[in-house]
């Protein structure tokens, strides 16, 4: 299924992707930010703050923002 | 049901217009075989030039081709670059803007809306940054900047640094975010009609504190750090000392009576005999004695005492050598006049 994913780290683009029916938030976040963690960015899905183990539905839409963004 | 806003429905009508005016980046994918064709004759003269055993015209050809493939290199590597960001952006519908504008509201505990002025404000939390409070601020995105991004933070509980009141934050000034990071992923979100991002971005960047690039530090926010009894001052009621250079407040420093420079008090020292503080440079040591003194305590590059002591010590040997002096006048030896009782 295809979702809508925000990753507001680096360039923010959106982009939609292919998940796999059943994803979870926490699964999604693993996947695209390997290195990350959770508890450092804001995790939306479709502009709500969303549970570590929501499951994503087809056309939703995701965004990771992180909490932390060096202004200069 | 959901309620309709119709204001906001009309406000997410006038942004969607302002959205289509966005320019589209320049696209400029040229793989044309003629920007390649050089590389191919260069390449076919290499051959030609080992084939027929031509040494220099070698040499020459692959420098040239060196330097075309260099170009072409360069060439290729901005079109990758330019391919980074959409070629086209899809322009957010009004729906979609009107749903990011409802959604502001349970993001954000104050949020305002002016349809005249096409202005979205959203009030952050309290902004804290290494213990100093900041504060609020208010983030005003207007219509007319939408394609610039830019937007004004203005301080709503004000808590600027001693030394710059102008400067509400470390990375604000004039009201104006100084982006750094999140930059790109602020115009991306604004150009996407992402607003919830947009202001979750910048209020983000205001709760982060970067040490290297601030307007003014954290560390100097209360004000200039005295050296010495380490409390923060204002820069009029601080000065740096003309001997150690360091910042100092008014009650750790003072002018030297005697050089009239500012001294503070770690760089002043007190005089063997009059106990009146003076800048290092200004006391001098008294070489017998070994004490430091001021000049006005110090007579003859001695202090009193030591001078008095050598004043006694030269009388005395004075005296002692007059004493001799006159009894050698009664019995002077070996010269022939012995003094001859009458």
């Amino acid at each position: 299924m295809k979702i809508l994913y925000i990753n507001n780290d680096g360039a923010g683009f959106a982009d939609h992707i292919e998940v796999e029916t059943g994803t979870t938030v926490s699964k999604l976040f693993a996947q695209r930010v390997p290195t990350g963690k959770a508890g450092d960015y804001l995790i939306r899905v479709n502009r709500q703050p969303a549970a570590a183990d929501q499951v994503l539905q087809e056309g939703d839409r995701i965004s990771f923002t992180p909490v932390k963004i060096e202004g200069a | 049901m959901p309620t309709f806003n119709r204001t906001l429905w009309r406000l997410a009508g006038k942004l969607a217009n302002r959205l289509a005016l966005q320019p589209q980046p320049a696209v400029n994918l040229d793989f044309t075989p003629k920007r390649f064709a050089q590389l191919q004759s260069l390449a076919e003269r290499i051959e030609q030039s080992v084939h027929r055993g031509w040494p220099i015209a070698l040499q020459h050809s692959v420098r040239e081709l060196q330097t075309q493939l260099i170009r072409s290199c360069r060439h290729l590597d901005e079109i990758a670059e330019s391919l980074s960001t959409p070629l086209l952006s899809v322009l957010p519908t009004q729906r979609l803007l009107y749903e990011e504008l409802k959604t502001l509201s349970e993001e954000f505990e104050d949020v305002e809306f002016d349809l005249r002025e096409e202005t979205i404000s959203v009030i952050t939390t309290p902004i804290t940054l290494e213990e100093i409070e900041l504060g609020r601020f208010r983030v005003v995105l207007s219509g007319k900047d939408l394609v610039t991004g830019l937007s004004q933070v203005i301080a709503v509980d004000a808590n600027p640094a001693v030394s710059r009141p102008d400067i509400t934050h470390p990375h604000v000034n004039d009201n104006r975010l100084c982006e750094g990071d999140a930059t790109v992923p602020l115009q991306n979100a604004l150009w996407d009609g992402r607003f919830v991002d947009f202001f979750l971005i910048i209020q983000q960047t205001l709760l982060t504190y970067n040490s290297s690039s601030p307007y003014v530090s954290l560390s100097d926010w209360n004000g200039t750090r005295c050296r010495i009894c380490d409390d923060s001052v204002s820069d009029d009621d601080s000065c740096c000392c003309d001997h150690c250079e360091q910042d100092v407040c008014d009650s750790c420093s003072t002018y030297c009576d005697h050089c009239y420079q500012t001294s503070c008090d770690d760089c002043r020292e007190t005089c063997s005999r009059c106990e009146e503080r003076s800048c290092a440079s200004c006391l001098a040591v008294c070489p017998d004695c070994r004490l430091k003194y001021c000049s006005n305590c110090l007579i003859n590059q001695l202090c009193e005492d030591c001078d008095a002591a050598r004043n006694e010590e030269a009388n005395a040997e004075e005296e002692e050598e007059s004493d001799t002096s006159s009894e050698s006048a009664v019995h002077t030896d070996r010269v022939g006049e012995a003094a001859i009782p009458a």
